[in-house]
């Protein structure tokens, strides 16, 4: 099958091009060499797919479903005549949608497709088309906020996807749709808005209509699947080193301290966009497997030598989209004004388009507007740094590779100083770009400290930087000069084939347990430490600062209901003016996630008790956060109603004393929040007998959010302790949390052990047995040093301590959460939880049946004797 | 090699490849997707062929589809003057 005979089945239906038409519509007949090389790609292809799947690129969808149907696909394809492969391919896109999304939903995302593709048809004037598209648009964007719900028979999660497929290429095709001769085909459309992989990205590149029609086998098909193979391994390459750098190499800001920091921040940042590059290398080289010869989408951008250049080479196609529906527009317009002037004005409209429409993407993926000034300076410096990049090529040309083209020396070292300037100013700009705002960005400059080996570091990565430019400008002026420099697919196979076996679980065995963990991440997708601490700080706070497209939680917040809430965001919370800050309504019922929040008449989740407890009963104070008050589960599914009924049911360790469980957990309290309740005499006046301290990582590096809050509800830290802490840390009134954070960072444990030191202080006071006990939440960990330092700072404020950190470690923690948006552990997460906590407090003798009343009787005449 | 195929080669020879071989460049060598015309040539090319051969050419057509080889560039400007 030719690319002439898919010429000829474009071409009008000529008296001389029947018998050719009728040799395209004929099944094919396949040479024993064209078998084998079918074969032999085959063969490759699926040796990919099985790597997509081992390796677990990037989601279910697509290594469990998407890949597999393309293998088959691909074989299929191609021994169909040609007039068969594209209602085939989209056929298949169409079939592959139900199978990820099921039929219901399926139905209503291409009902909806439809709808839009219909309207870009219609029978009247094109400006009312696109009226009309605007204001169905405007009605989808009303919905996609989470408005008329009550209308929407479909589920949100359809939106994301929905907006992936329409919200760029929708416009690109209605240009064409203007512009082009003739009709587009029902196939060719289908294809081109629900194409196979599109289901399973999110981020999918801004196809061009015209391009996808003109290159669809306008090559020898084998060349063309080649290609699509070997991008596909080069995707697959770039996401494996993502994900490296996304578990290992990023950080927090406030974390960047001396040099070294910073240019791993700096680094990993902007590593972090391989994740884009690799998922559409995977998208278009599997359309390549169909037969659209697609150009690159992105060119060795990390080495470009200028800032034109690297827009040419990042994200070619939003390059290509941005010039062919705003730039050349923009031009021709303003032409006559002067080329300077129309030249520099098109480049800036082309980045205030770009920053419009980034914040465009983000409303259709993420349900929020992206607004943020960071955002809004790295496209306006980037727009300026490139309209001189413009006027100066455009008064003075640059160097372009052909075949006859020789570099000089002085050539080349003029290539790589500018590519270095080029990289180091990217590299800050793009910083700049993912930061939540320009104080974090200016304390993140400013706060490092740059020792010798910090600057011998940063000059190592600038002279790897320079060897791959001149690396990068050999393989262009080969390739200009027809040499095949793109054989890499099975030298790159070979490489990944290493990686995977080194991953096997059989291989692990042998290593320690931190090369164990290494490997075992390259064949898991999940949310790095970092990622799953801002999720974690999404419980507590309004805003979470997704990084951008980069990194997956904006992946996971994609798919987040919009009507999924925080406590917080419910009626059932309200302020006090103590240093507990907010408590939960007494007597109060809430609805959040579809799950009744009831609380009695102390304002506990929890059943009713009378504040005299019955004779022979232990009363424990569970105190805690969101996961302790059971957040995401019925009532009586969590862990403390759990316990109480194993404990009413085993007597063993209590005897007939029987153990009441008040839980007094607040969603959203941090540990000084704990020591503020204990203070308030809410403890005092149930009878308390025990204290049980439900403890997690919050409270080894929440103590500066904590203090911050106080000063900003107009309340004075109550400890001397922490106000001697605040002073010598330089406290001066943070405008914000994160520079609250920054100022405490070296603090955060000494702040841990005061607020231990004057809970002790309280127990002993009150008689109280108290216990700490850590409890993580699924996929939350502590480093084990700050988790021994945290129960020691309890142990030495004289609590007792239980130690649950590894509560997880014998279950897939995947099976322990209420969704991949909320780590908060599910029913079976919080009955693991309860069997363990039971065997723990067993296991210290006398706390079960602790009676502070009779321990205060005794403490008091021991204190008259000794008086 | 017709006359608009040869001053549109030449052209391009001098104002984007100078130095290069004049064989590197044939009717049919991919010029925008080949990256030797980014847009910035683009647009020159554009004006060149505006003020040479007095024709107008629309946005549209300043894409890859009308300008992508000396062969299309020429049929473009032959099917604006007649």
């Amino acid at each position: 099958m030719s690319a002439e005979q898919s010429a000829v089945l474009e071409a009008p239906a000529t008296a001389s091009a029947v018998g050719e038409r009728k040799a395209a519509l004929a099944w094919p007949a396949i040479t024993r060499a064209e078998l084998l090389k079918l074969a032999g790609l085959t063969l490759q292809l699926a040796v990919v797919v099985y790597f997509l799947f081992a390796f677990r690129i990037e989601n279910t969808a697509f290594y469990n479903s998407v890949a597999p149907i393309a293998l088959v696909g691909f074989v299929v394809n191609h021994l169909l005549p040609m007039r068969y492969r594209l209602p085939f391919f989209a056929t298949l896109s169409l079939l592959t949608l139900f199978v990820v999304f099921g039929l219901i939903q399926s139905a209503w995302l291409v009902a909806l497709g439809l709808l839009l593709i219909g309207i870009a048809h219609l029978p009247v004037r094109f400006v009312w088309r696109v009226a009309l598209l605007l204001g169905v648009g405007a009605v989808f964007a009303v919905m996609r906020l989470g408005h008329l719900a009550q209308y929407q028979p479909w589920r949100s999660a359809i939106w994301p996807i929905l907006g992936s497929m329409f919200m760029f290429r929708l416009i690109a095709y209605m240009y064409d749709l203007r512009h082009m001769k003739d009709k587009p085909t029902v196939a060719r459309t289908l294809a081109y808005f629900f194409g196979l992989p599109n289901v399973s990205f999110l981020l999918y590149p801004v196809i061009d209509y015209a391009t996808f029609k003109r290159t669809y086998y306008d090559r020898e098909p084998f060349t063309i699947y080649r290609t699509g193979i070997n991008w596909m391994v080069r995707g697959l390459t770039h996401l494996m080193v993502y994900r490296m750098i996304y578990q290992y190499g990023t950080m927090l800001p406030t974390d960047v301290q001396n040099g070294t920091h910073f240019v791993r921040y700096v680094l990993a940042n902007f590593g972090l966009y391989l994740r884009v590059s690799g998922q559409f290398h995977l998208i278009v080289g599997m359309l390549h497997l169909f037969g659209f010869r697609l150009p690159e989408t992105h060119h060795f951008f990390y080495v470009a030598s200028s800032f034109t250049e690297f827009w040419r080479r990042i994200n070619i196609y939003w390059k290509d989209f941005m010039t062919k529906v705003i730039y050349m527009p923009a031009y021709f317009r303003l032409k006559k004004r002067g080329d300077a002037f129309a030249l520099v004005t098109s480049t800036i409209l082309v980045f205030a388009a770009t920053w419009f429409f980034h914040s465009y993407q983000w409303f259709w993926l993420l349900g929020t507007w992206l607004l943020s000034w960071t955002d809004t300076l790295f496209w306006g410096i980037l727009a300026v740094l490139l309209s001189f990049n413009v006027l100066r090529e455009y008064r003075q040309g640059r160097k372009r590779t052909t075949k006859s083209t020789e570099w000089t020396a002085a050539e080349r070292t003029r290539l790589v100083i500018n590519t270095l300037i080029t990289f180091t100013v990217i590299c800050l700009l793009w910083t700049l770009w993912t930061m939540p705002t320009l104080r974090d960005f200016a304390a993140l400059i400013t706060t490092p400290k740059w020792r010798a080996q910090d600057i011998a570091l940063a000059l190592a990565v600038l002279g790897v930087v320079a060897v791959s430019a001149w690396i990068a400008q050999r393989r262009d002026t080969a390739t200009a000069k027809g040499k095949d420099v793109a054989r890499t697919t099975i030298p790159s196979l070979a490489v990944l084939g290493v990686v995977w076996l080194l991953g096997e679980p059989y291989v692990r065995q042998f290593y320690s347990s931190d090369v164990n963990a290494f490997w075992r991440s390259t064949r898991i997708q999940e949310l790095s430490a970092l990622e799953r601490s801002q999720l974690q700080r999404g419980y507590y706070e309004r805003i979470v600062d997704l990084n951008r497209f980069n990194g997956g939680l904006w992946d996971i917040y994609s798919r987040k209901p919009k009507e999924w809430l925080r406590l917080d965001q419910t009626d059932i919370q309200q302020k006090v003016p103590d240093a507990r800050l907010f408590v939960m309504k007494p007597n109060h019922t809430t609805n959040l996630n579809g799950d009744i929040i009831t609380t009695n008449r102390w304002g506990m989740r929890d059943q009713d008790y009378e504040p005299t407890k019955g004779p022979n009963v232990t009363r424990v104070a569970m105190l805690g956060a969101s996961y302790v008050m059971g957040i995401g589960v019925k009532t009586g599914d969590f862990f403390e109603p759990i316990l109480e009924k194993r404990l009413a049911a085993d007597t063993t360790g209590h005897g007939s004393r029987k153990v009441e469980i008040l839980n007094f957990a607040v969603s959203a309290y941090l540990l000084q929040h704990q020591l503020a309740l204990m203070e308030s005499g809410e403890l005092q006046k149930v009878g308390t007998d025990v204290v049980l301290i439900i403890g997690h990582l919050t409270d080894a590096n929440r103590g500066a959010s904590y203090l911050f809050r106080l000063e900003a509800n107009g309340l004075k830290t109550p400890y001397d302790t922490l106000r001697t802490l605040m002073r010598v840390a330089g406290w001066n009134a943070p405008p914000d949390e994160p520079e609250a954070r920054r100022t405490m960072r070296n603090f955060e444990g000494e702040m841990s052990r005061v607020t231990f030191l004057r809970m002790g202080e309280l127990c002993r006071q009150n008689n109280w047995r108290c216990v700490y006990a850590y409890i993580p939440m699924p996929f939350e960990r502590l480093n084990p040093d700050l988790q021994v330092e945290l129960l020691g700072y309890a142990s030495a404020g004289g609590l007792e301590t239980i130690d649950m950190g590894d509560v997880y470690d014998p279950y897939d923690e995947r099976k322990l959460i209420i969704t991949e948006w909320d780590y908060h552990p599910n029913l079976r997460g919080h009955t693991i939880i309860a069997a363990r906590l039971h065997k723990e407090l067993l296991s210290k003798p006398g706390v079960l049946t602790h009676h502070a009343d009779s321990a205060a009787s005794t403490a008091s005449t021991s204190e008259e004797k000794r008086r | 090699m017709n006359a608009i195929e040869g001053t549109v080669k030449s052209y391009i020879l001098e104002e984007f490849l100078p130095g290069a071989n004049a064989s590197d460049v044939n009717e049919s060598t991919p010029l925008i997707s080949g990256g030797i015309l980014d847009s910035l040539a683009t647009v020159k090319l554009v004006a060149f062929l505006e003020e040479q051969y007095k024709v107008t050419i629309e946005p549209h057509e300043a894409s890859v589809d009308y300008l992508d080889t000396i062969r299309q560039i020429a049929d473009l400007v032959r099917s604006k003057r007649a």
